[in-house]
This record gives C-alpha cells, structure tokens and sequence, in this order.
C-alpha cells in the first residue's frame, strides 16, 4: 500500500472538500445558527482558564451570569480545545477560531473516511466513501445550522476510530493498539454524547471483524484463538483509550448527578418531541430552525437522496451474495436500519427502557451514526461490481459518484451569516446571551432557581472588570463580620475576613459544585490553619451559591475549585495509561513494524 | 398469474431495487394530515359522498367527461374498511396509483428494453416533476390512476400471450374507471401502441431486430393483449362513462394547459390563483428523463450499431410508437385543441410512461451506460434531481361528510359551519365557517351573514369580504381552506321569530350567488 500522500485519490478527496468549507470563508459569522453563539463563548471560557495556566480546565466562571459553572467537568472539551488553540496560535478572532475549529473536523472526517475505506475497499472507494461523508446531509448540518462543534469533531473521529479498530482485528499491534487508544480518546473527549451511542456500534463492528476472521477456522479450537486473536488487541486499545480519557470520564459520569440535568432533558429536551418522521428522512427541503415536535421542523433530517440511492445499491449488491465484503456490508446496512430506527418513533420502546440510548438527548443525534453507515456504503457499489481491467473506467465511475455526491450535497452548503448580536463575542454578549436565550444557565444541585440575572452581569454589561466574586449585599462589613478581598482568579478567591464571632459565613457569587475547597490561614504567615471541602449545605439560596464558614477572628480565606478523589484516580488511570502508550510505542520502534493491512 | 419476465430471483431482486429506490417518493404520503394541493378536500368528500350514497354537491355537472371515475375511491375504500379517516384513505389510494404504476413501468421497460431497464424506466417517470406536481400540488388522484392504469396496460401489451392480454385489459379499465375523459385519451395512445406491437409482430422472426423478443412464439399473440386492451377499456368506458351512476360530481380543477417552455422549467411554482394561458404549476418532465429520452433517440436515428441498423419498418414501429406517441401528446397538451382543452393539463402526465420506456432504450443501444457504477448513477440521477417535488406541504385536513353548501357553478364550498351563542333579541352570535374554492375564483364576492325576522326583515348582519377582507375571494388557492368567522349582535328590540342566513353575491350588481334553488342558505341554531 502507497504512503496516503502519493494517492491520487487522497488528494482528490482533500479537493473535494474545499466545496465544503468554502462556505465558512465567507466574510461574517454565522451568529443565529444553533450553537455559534455558544461556541465563542466556549472559546472565550476556554480562554481565559488557558490564560492563568490551567490547560485543562474543569470550571467555567462566567456561566450562569458570573456564578460559574463545572462546565468542562461533564462536557467534553476536546473541540474548544482546538478553538482555543487556533485562536492564541493563529490569532484569530472567537468567531474565527469556531469556523476554523469546523474547517479542522471537515478536513479530519474527510481524512478519517478515506484512510478507514481505504484499508477496507481500496482507493478509489475511499474517495467516494471521504465525499459522501462529507457532504452528507446531517454532516452538513451539523456544520452550518447547528454550528456544533463538539458533535462535529466527534463525528469526524469516528472514523479514525473504525480505522483503528479494523487495524487492530486484522493487524494487531503496538501501533495499531495505540491508534486505537488514541482515536478512542479522542472521541471521548470530543464528545461525551456521541462516544456513549458509538461506543455499541463500535463493540458489534469489532464482533462482526472477529466473525469475519473467524469464518475461516472450522475446528472449535482455531475459532475460539480466532475469537482471542481478533478482540484482544481492539479490547486492549479501547480499554486504553478509556483509560487515556479517564481524566474526563470518569468526573463526567460520576460527578454529573451534582448538576441540575432535568435542565438538558426535561421540557423542551423531552425526546419524546423530537423523534424524526419517516417523511423527513426523505425530505430535501432545508432551513436554519430549531427541533420542533411534529413533522415540521424548520431544518432538515434527511439521510441525503444520493446516500440513500447507494445505501439501496449496496443493498441490492449485498443480496446477491457474491461479494467478499459481505459481512462488513452487512453489519453496516444493519447499522444504517438501526440508528435511522433510533431517530423515529418506533423507537421509542428502547428510547424509554434501553440503558443509554436516551443519553443521546435528541433522537435525531442517532443520524450521526447513520452518516457512517451511509459514507461506508456509498462506494460498495464500485466493489460489487467492479470494473475488472479497466483501471480507467473503474475511476471514472468513482468521480462520477463523488460528482453526484457534491450535487447532491450542493444546495445545502450555506450559511448565513447575520449581524453580531448586542455585546458580540464579548463578556456583556455572553451575559446579554445568557438573558435573552436562557442558554449557558447551567445551575447545579444546590441550586432552587435558575438566575435570570445577576450584579455580576451588571459589571461586565457596564463594561467594569469583576475584581472579586464576594457577595458584599450580604456582608454588614463592620465589626461584626468585614471581608476585603485580595486576590481573585477564575477557580480561586482569597479573602481576609474577619469575624467577631463564631458561626458566620462569607457568601460568594460562586455555585457550588465538588471541588470547592476552603483554606483558613493566617493572616500573617500565611499558615494553614483549617482545610475543609465545601459541602451543599453551605450555601444560601436560591441559586445555591457558596456560603463559607469561618471562625471567629482575623483570617485569610481561601476558596479553590480543587480535584476531588473521582478526579485525582482519573487522571493517575491517564498518566498511567499514557506511560502504557508510550511503552508501546517504544516497543514498536525498537522492534516491530506497523503492519500493512491486507484488504479483506 | 404474473407474466413470465425472468428468473424469480432475479425479478425480485429488481422489483425491490425499485420499490427501495422510489421509497422517497411515497415517503411524504405517510406524514400526518394531508398534502395541500388544488384538490383540496375535494376528494376526500367524493369518497365520503359514496360511502354515503349520494352525491356530494347539489351542482350540475358542467362536462361529463372530466369527471372522476369510481376506481379510485374503489381503491380507497379497502383503507376506509381497515379503520383509516377520509384523508388517509385518500392517500392510500394516491400510493397505491404510485405503486401501480412502478410496477407498470418496470414491466414495460423490461419487457421491451431488458432486465436493466426496469427500474430505471421506473424511477425516471415517479421522479419526473410532472408527476410529482400532479401528486402533491394538483391532488390528481384520477389522472395519477390513470397513467397507473396505462403502464400496466402497456406492458401488458409487450406481453406474450392471454396473461399479458389480461394485463393489458387491467390496466386499461382502471385508466378508464378512473377518469373517463383522461382514460380515453389514455385508451387512443394505448390502441396506437398496440398497433404498432401488431406492425412488429409481423417482423419475420430471423430478422435482426433491436427490439423483437426472441422468446415470443408466434406473431399472432400479440392479438390477444390488443383484444383484451379492448375489453378493459369497454368495460371501463361502461363504468365510468357520462352514463354512468357511478360518476361523482365535478370539481374537475379548472387549470390550464402548459406552455412549451415548462416542460423543461426547473422551478417548483405554486401559484393558481392567477388565471393566466402558462399555469403556476411544475410540468417540468424532469432533466434526467428529458436527458436520457434524447440520448435514446438520437442513438436510435442516429447512431450506427449493430442493433441499430435494421431498418425494417415492422421492426421499427414499437421505437417509432415510443418516440412519437409521447411528442403527440405534449403537442396536443400545449396546443389544447377546443374539444381537448379540459384535458389539456393532464395530457403531458399520459406522456411519461412512454417517455420513459423509450428513454431506457438507451441503455439497449449503448451498452456502456450498463456498466454497474455508470448505471448506479443512472439510477440516482432522477433522485438528486427531483427537489422540491418531494418536500410538500401538509396541514391537517379534517372532512365531514357533506359540505354544509355550494355556491355559483361550483365555485366556493361552504364546508361546515359552527355557531355560537342563542338567536334571541339582545345576544351575540358568532358564526364560524370553513371555506374553500374548488377552483380559482374569478370575483372578489362579498358573504353575508343577516338575522331575518318572520318579515324578512334585516335585525342584524355582516357583510364583508372573506376575513375582513385580508382574504378576498380571487387570492384563495384553489383547494385552500379559509376559516371566516362573523359576529353579529341581536338589537334588544327584535322579536322572538328570527332566523340567521348566510349567502355571497357579487356587490356589484347585488345579484347572490345561486345555492341549489336558493340565494342563500338558513342557518340552523341548536336549542
């Protein structure tokens, strides 16, 4: 197999996506598509944690107008990650650093696509398969009405994962291992959501390889080694993976119940109104909506007519029995039946009663899964039928499909691009934001209300910097209780304070969530007189702030957002299964070679 | 029962290839409500009338010949009787003309131009903007069973023997028990495609003929399938002809015929309240049919193959019918010759089938277009191409039985009313009603609503243009329903013996437009 970048095909799939980012080089910003507020925000958030030196950050200040919020504790950072970096390496603006973060997840879905069909279908597939996964409708979407971020570099993983784990059955190795590990977290940190609903697919993709390696041993003996062979390195990689992001995992599934979730599912979230109607997955019209319940949303969840029109093909090929890709053909049909069957209402029996299919939020994120399926079935007509010893013809019909593709795609690549909304993509925008959408209004178990607004809001819509986070409306500030705040950062606050008598509290304009630690010192030397977690009871209604308790007397009071226990074992599986990678890795340098991959 | 076309495997394997492919088609049918097209709920309330036995407007018919014809509503009936509503019931039947004529077009063209072209025959005509405007925008529910009926009465007739004759009888009486008009136009192309399968019949059998099948067994089967395309279309005739009892009443939509230009227009227009010689309507054939239909052609006159280069007359009569037969048709439509005028819409849909078959003979004449992936766009094309055809519009449709009344020449609906409040000296009435126009109304007319005492004494009333005259009659899409509601209030002083009426007349010379034998109809009160 030749290098990726003496490929042709390659580098007419790379061309092929230039149609598609085009759109995004249009001068403007496309403020009123779903997400696109959010993400500049996010980046913003993102940002200024980056700035005091926390690379990683799990706590957002400015959520919840100013109370903050554990934001990247539940949420994957993976894409603000990249938004962030763009933005301080390239010195974008906010808006810029989002559009550049989705021209990445286009280019890496398309890459992702074509190495994965590649190693599977060939090169000529792998140029049909990276054009139908790029201009797939719900990819597209995703990209230019939803402006999601997170979901779009997720989805551009994905198939890096399937490669990984195809090299991983049918070529274990170091190499292939790591690819694994790394693809998979990967995905875990680009998308909580979408790791959760691929991580079963993945599993029975990696049954149905295990089974296509299997097929050949006839004896009880050589099929279960076969079984071994073929799950022992995948099993090995994703464990790895999950280790690798277990300093995210592990805090986001356990530490989520402290936030207040019947805020993303209840109401407007309830999936029961978005299940997608067996006419819309047909239905070409577009729009820049929002879900709505009933057939009329003013955006689209069509599969895509072309998609649909290969799917039928790879179909039609896969019934007549006569192809060696049958299985993997096979699993991916099943694949596409099932996840467009997760979209509608017919499934709502899984929907209520199957662990974590509801964790997908909205039925209609199942489409995500489907555009995998579609993209690895577009070009199975090609190998069904190939054009034996016309080497020309056989890459005439591979453009010829990726043409129809990018017509197919074509009238929906748009965007619109709208005036700033008041504030932009600043601080007061956020707040403004905050106010008029009720987005980014995060609470957390402690909290009774949701902030509508807050003195904090005030300051930055005034354009003053919040120079501390101490709620003085609720501090006498005379003999009896006096705070004089000294320093201020975005997961910390040192006070002095000092109290005449025991039992009193210092409240801050913080919400509360695990991890919040208060120090007691000195006020002199500095020494650590007291250190305790925060717990829920100390905080004061109703949106569940921090209310700190002190001892009577003249202290520094120090509050931090700390790694709680969940969080330090996380990150230690990480370190640990980071010097696993790259133990792995030296041991592949040092003796081994990543195996080429035979097409099976 | 089915005619002999190919190994049982295989012929299944292509039947679902289509039906999976043309899923998009029906797709919109299974949505809730009911598509908003020109028909309005005119069909719906045909099916109601003869579940009831009656006829569902007090109208005369203006011409027999446009009126519907019983099979349609035959067909869904069979959903009425599983449990479904008027409107679903309609689409059922909507689908199932779709079906039929997949089905059709499929036989046809793989009869006549091989296994490959089944499908693709197929999908070129359900994909064709015509047919999907006739679907979806016109509501044609007849003409729609109309081409059903002549697809499967072509490829009955490019059957060999009894089996194809019985085909070919079927299709043409659903073609005419679906329509009468439509359906003999249907019948006369179907006899000219007969005659030519008679012409090629003849063609002896060791001559090297594109398109003579070499299984057929002798010349003289293809009587049997002209004869029994005879008795179809008789016994449709008798069905459904202007004799008949079984003939609904006319909402036979009052559009007219394309232009020549429209037949290639991409565009999706939706306008019918503009009375105009170019209708506001998609006729567009499709670019991909348009495309292949062409390229067939021109690979038959003029291209040189093998295939090609029997120039026999009895062997060319099925391509001459084909190509010629379908141009005859969009010429009479764009014509619209006074006696055919009334059909003149409807002309190019009769087209299609034959468009298609002939389209598909391309792949016959050029055997690169087969080749697996060139065909798998091929196959694709009509669906990339079909746009906004597939996104209709649906709103919820809810029928009565009857429409409350009919005013003028079948010109606006009064289909149900609602009224609230008592009829007595000093109260409020409201009265709200739902409208519709089966066509496009020529005069902007004034409703009334009057509270008459025992002399015929005006107490209290409303008169005004429709919503207060943000919808006046002439922008009313033909088929749109238009809630109105009218709030009169009773004088103190009026006497016990009142009665409420509600009419529409043209304020210009005052004169009301006829309601049966009335000028206005009596609202009744509920104690």
């Amino acid at each position: 197999m030749k290098p990726f970048y003496r490929s042709p095909s390659f580098w007419m799939a790379t061309f092929f996506t230039f149609f598609a980012i085009a759109p995004l080089l249009k001068p403007g910003y496309f403020w009123a598509a779903h997400d696109a507020r959010h993400d500049v925000y996010f980046i913003m958030q993102y940002n200024i944690t980056w700035d005091e030196g926390t690379l990683f950050p799990r706590w957002s200040p400015d959520w919840a107008f100013g109370y903050g919020y554990p934001f990247f504790n539940i949420y994957a950072p993976g894409a603000t990650f990249i938004g962030a970096l763009l933005y301080r390496v390239l010195s974008l603006s906010l808006e810029a650093a989002v559009e550049a973060t989705l021209i990445v997840t286009i280019l890496v879905g398309a890459w992702g696509m074509w190495f994965f069909v590649r190693d599977w279908l060939g090169e000529k597939a792998a140029l049909v398969a990276a054009v139908a996964f790029v201009y797939a409708p719900y990819h597209l979407l995703d990209i230019y009405v939803r402006a999601a971020m997170a979901e779009s570099l997720a989805l551009a993983v994905l198939p890096w994962v399937l490669w990984a784990a195809r090299r991983a059955a049918f070529a274990p190795g170091p190499l292939s291992i790591v690819a694994l590990a790394l693809t998979y977290a990967a995905l875990h940190l680009s998308s909580n959501l979408v790791a959760l609903i691929f991580t079963p697919l993945l599993g029975a993709y990696l049954v149905a390889l295990a089974l296509k390696r299997v097929a050949s041993h006839t004896d009880l003996k050589g099929r279960v080694w076969g079984w071994l062979r073929a799950l022992f390195a995948p099993g090995l990689g994703l464990l790895l993976g999950a280790a690798l992001a277990s300093f995210f995992i592990l805090p986001a599934l356990t530490e989520a119940r402290f936030v207040n979730l019947d805020q993303w599912f209840g109401g407007y979230y309830n999936f029961r109104d978005h299940f997608v109607y067996f006419a819309q997955l047909f239905d070409p019209r577009w729009g820049f909506g929002i879900s709505q319940p009933g057939p009329d949303d003013p955006l689209s969840y069509q599969l895509g007519l072309v998609l649909f029109g290969l799917a039928v093909l790879a179909f039609w090929g896969w019934l007549r029995r006569d192809s060696r890709h049958r299985l993997e053909i096979g699993f991916w049909l099943l694949a596409l039946v099932v996840s467009v069957w997760l979209t509608t209402a017919a499934a709502v029996w899984a929907w209520e009663r199957v662990p974590f299919v509801s964790s997908a939020q909205f039925p209609w994120r199942y489409l995500t899964l489907a555009v995998v399926a579609l993209a690895a079935l577009a070009p199975a007509v090609l190998v069904q039928h190939p054009v034996r010893k016309e080497n020309g013809r056989d890459w005439i019909a591979a453009l010829t499909l990726s043409g129809l593709l990018v017509l197919g795609g074509a009238p929906y690549l748009r965007v619109e691009t709208t005036p700033p909304p008041p504030g932009g993509a600043t601080l007061a925008g956020l707040m403004e934001f905050q106010r008029s959408s009720d987005e980014m209004t995060g609470m957390t178990m402690t909290a009774q209300a949701i902030a509508r607004w807050s003195p904090l809001a005030d300051l930055y819509v005034a354009g003053l910097p919040v120079e501390n986070r101490v709620d003085y409306s609720r501090v006498p500030q005379n003999e009896t209780l006096a705070v004089d705040a000294r320093e201020h950062r975005v997961d910390r606050e040192l006070v002095r304070v000092y109290a005449k008598e025991p039992g009193q509290r210092v409240p801050f304009y913080r919400q509360w969530y695990p991890g919040w630690t208060a120090t007691i010192m000195d006020p002199e030397t500095g020494e650590v007189i007291e250190r305790f977690p925060l717990t829920p009871e100390d905080t004061y209604p109703p949106y569940g702030l921090l209310n700190v308790p002190i001892p009577a007397g003249d202290h520094l009071l120090l509050i931090s957002f700390e790694d709680t226990p969940v969080r330090r074992v996380g990150e230690s599986i990480s370190w640990l299964a980071l010097a696993l990678i790259v133990l792995l890795l030296l041991w592949s340098v040092l003796g081994r070679r990543f195996k080429a991959v035979p097409r099976i | 029962m089915f005619p002999h076309f190919g190994a049982p495997r295989e012929t299944a394997r292509s039947l679902l290839l289509l039906l999976l492919l043309a899923i998009p088609v029906w797709a919109p049918l299974t949505r809730p409500g009911a598509p908003v097209t020109l028909a309005g709920p005119t069909p719906a309330l045909r099916l109601a009338a003869l579940e009831n036995g009656r006829p569902p407007v007090v109208a005369e018919a203006s011409n027999s010949w446009r009126n519907d014809g019983p099979w349609p509503y035959a067909a869904a009936r069979v959903w009425r009787w599983l449990g479904g509503d008027l409107p679903d019931a309609i689409k059922w039947s909507q689908g199932l003309a779709l079906l039929g004529l997949a089905l059709g077009l499929w036989g046809w063209a793989r009869r006549w131009a091989g296994a490959a072209a089944g499908p693709l025959a197929a999908l070129l005509v359900l994909y064709a903007p015509l047919l999907l405007s006739a679907v979806y925008q016109q509501g044609a529910l007849a003409a729609t069973w109309v081409v059903a009926g002549m697809a499967l009465a072509g490829w009955g007739l490019l059957e060999a023997g009894w089996r194809g004759g019985l085909l070919a009888g079927l299709g043409a009486l659903i073609a005419l028990a679906s329509s009468p008009g439509l359906g003999l136009a249907a019948a006369f192309a179907l006899f000219a495609l007969a005659l030519a399968r008679l012409i090629a019949a003849r063609a002896p059998r060791s001559a090297p003929s594109a398109m003579r099948d070499p299984q057929e067994p002798a010349p003289l089967v293809a009587w049997p399938s002209t004869l029994l395309l005879a008795m179809g279309a008789g016994l449709g005739f008798v069905l459904a002809g202007p004799w008949s009892s079984a003939l609904t009443p006319p909402f036979t939509l009052h559009i007219q015929g394309p232009a020549l230009y429209q037949f290639i227009e991409p565009g999706w227009p939706f306008d019918t309240t503009v009375l105009s010689r170019e209708t506001p309507l998609s006729f567009s054939l499709g670019l991909p049919l348009l495309a292949l239909f062409l390229i067939a052609f021109w690979l038959w006159a003029g291209h040189s193959s093998p295939e090609t280069q029997n120039k026999g007359m009895a062997s060319r009569a099925l391509l001459y019918a084909h190509f010629l037969i379908p141009v005859l048709l969009l010429v009479l439509a764009i014509s619209s010759p006074p006696p055919l005028s009334f059909l003149s819409p409807h002309l190019p849909l009769l087209s299609l089938p034959f468009m298609g078959v002939a389209a598909v003979v391309a792949l016959r004449l050029l055997p690169a277009l087969r080749r697996p992936a060139i065909y798998a766009a091929l196959l694709i094309l009509p669906l990339a191409s079909a746009g906004p055809g597939l996104s209709p519009t649906f709103e919820p449709l809810e029928v009565p039985s009857q429409p409350i009344a009919i005013f003028g020449d079948n010109q606006i609906v009064l289909l149900d009313l609602d009224v609230e409040g008592t009829l007595e000296a000093g109260a409020t009435i409201t009265v709200n009603a739902r409208w519709f126009a089966p066509r496009a109304v020529d005069f902007d007319y004034n409703v009334f609503v009057q509270v008459l005492d025992a002399n015929q004494t005006v107490r209290a009333q409303v008169d005004a243009q429709p919503q207060n005259g943000a919808r006046p009659m002439t922008s009313w899409r033909p088929g749109e329903i238009i809630s109105d509601q009218y709030t009169l209030t009773i004088p103190s002083d009026a006497p016990a013996d009142l009665q409420l009426i509600l009419g529409a007349y043209d304020w210009r010379t005052l004169e009301r437009l006829p309601v049966g034998d009335q000028n206005a109809i009596r609202i009744p009160i509920a104690e």
